[in-house]
């Protein structure tokens, strides 16, 4: 087992490069996401079900539209509420029934939860795991830490650097 | 109105000198003891202050001792924070208060307080006072302090047994975090293990500029390490407006995916049973 983890550590590894320390706080908000597979970013087109705005992690459950007509329920994990508060998702931005295409990575176990890449509305509003517009760091609103014209305006364009980074495919 | 304030400072001074034996009441006159020295302090106050740094160290510390490298010889990694379990638990000091979440510090004579809001805890620093004699271990330890010019100095004392210590890295060569890689983050190159009854961190605190905030940190612990052991700087940006309002943080839903350290695995919980649940009020 030990050796198992550190073979994994050790690809993963390759991987990665500089992002890795300076992102390692924004990622955080109750456990790692080492449980999901990031190199999968699956479409998700569906609708709400329930958008529950509790921590350590809010959950977007959608009843997701597949190809053949039939249905299948997701979780799709966010970060917590204060961090997606300051990044502009609230509570009552997401309502049963709304029409959401959502761009996430799913869980490895094949338990149909997935962690969160963006959110986008039928308004075209898009919100990051983090409540941002994608792209931006924590704190991201314009002006904001993360956020154009920001004290941390050069790191904005980082994200949070363990987006899916694969291309998207639809989920079918 | 200035009676009422002076009153209330009076009163205020004479609680917080009563939390400490009546020997190591606040010195008169040392920054921090009274209303007045708010607006002499660096405005550590305004606003919140968000982590910009690494929740663990990308370095090694210096020297372990003969009971650590047993330790380190036995050590299996975890795949995830030891506390990522159902209920949230804390940390402790120093990973709650670098976890990306916002600090709000406020002041009262003798005491500055660190709301910890991804956690919903406060760090109470005893200003010019020494440590009590007879205390409890806590979480986030006591901590006593005074500044020194304009860098606050904290000295933290008294820890669980339970607190997470990180020891270094498992593999030093490789980064503190494997983020962006095929399984996304991981803390199994991290090492984390128990600490000693003597363990002490040792906190400056200063503005490296209006809206930074710097805490460099030295640890001692003389069952883990050979010498202190200097983390690196950690950085904080202000957070202002709205952004810099305190929230409150209660942990509710921690059962829909949680990490398991006895079997060291991630338990999911399927989105009909987590829905199920949340609607019975039986999620955790």
């Amino acid at each position: 087992m030990k050796r198992g983890i550190l073979r994994e550590v050790t690809g993963a590894a390759a991987a990665i490069c500089v992002l890795a320390i300076a992102a390692a706080s924004v990622a955080w908000a109750h456990h790692s996401s080492s449980n999901f597979d990031m190199a999968k970013n699956y479409i998700f087109k569906g609708t709400v079900r329930k958008w529950i705005w509790e921590n350590p992690h809010a959950w977007l459950y959608i009843d997701v539209s597949k190809a053949d007509g039939s249905k299948e329920l997701w979780g799709i994990e966010a970060g917590g509420p204060n961090t997606l508060s300051r990044g502009g998702l609230h509570a009552n931005t997401l309502t049963p029934g709304d029409k959401v295409t959502v761009y996430a990575s799913p869980d490895k176990n094949g338990v149909h939860n997935a962690t969160l890449g963006k959110v986008v509305l039928a308004d075209g509003r898009e919100f990051s795991y983090l409540g941002t517009p994608p792209g931006a760091r924590r704190g991201g609103r314009p002006g904001g830490p993360g956020g154009p014209g920001g004290p941390l305006g050069p790191q904005a364009s980082e994200g949070r650097a363990d987006l899916p980074s694969a291309p998207a495919v639809e989920y079918k | 109105m200035l009676k009422h304030t002076v009153w209330m400072a009076v009163a205020v001074s004479l609680l917080a000198a009563g939390n400490a034996p009546a020997k190591d009441a606040a010195a008169p006159g040392a920054l921090g003891s009274r209303w007045e020295d708010a607006s002499k302090m660096p405005n550590f106050f305004a606003g919140m202050w968000m982590s910009t740094g690494p929740m663990v160290d990308p370095v090694v510390p210096v020297g372990y001792t003969e009971k650590a490298k047993k330790y380190i010889a036995n050590y299996k990694p975890s795949r995830d924070l030891p506390y990522a379990g159902i209920g949230c638990k804390t940390p402790g000091m120093p990973i709650v208060q670098r976890s990306g979440m916002d600090l709000k510090f406020q002041f009262s004579p003798g005491l500055l307080s660190i709301y910890i809001e991804n956690a919903s805890m406060t760090r109470f620093i005893h200003l010019n006072v020494k440590h009590r004699k007879d205390s409890d271990p806590t979480f986030l330890g006591e901590s006593i302090g005074h500044f020194e010019g304009d860098t606050l100095v904290v000295d933290t004392v008294n820890f669980r047994n339970d607190i997470i210590l990180q020891y270094g890295l498992v593999n030093p060569k490789l980064p503190a975090m494997a983020v962006g890689g095929p399984s996304g983050p991981s803390y199994a190159n991290v090492l984390f293990g128990p600490h000693g009854p003597n363990l002490r961190m040792v906190e400056r605190m200063r503005l490296s500029d209006p809206d930074t905030l710097e805490i460099k940190m030295t640890v001692y612990d003389d069952t883990v390490f050979t010498g202190p052991y200097e983390a690196p700087v950690q950085t904080y940006s202000r957070l202002t407006g709205e952004d810099g309002w305190p929230r409150e943080w209660q942990c509710a839903v921690s059962e829909i995916m949680y990490y398991d350290p006895a079997k060291d695995k991630s338990v999911s919980t399927s989105p009909e049973e987590a829905l199920k649940k949340y609607s019975e009020g039986t999620l955790h």
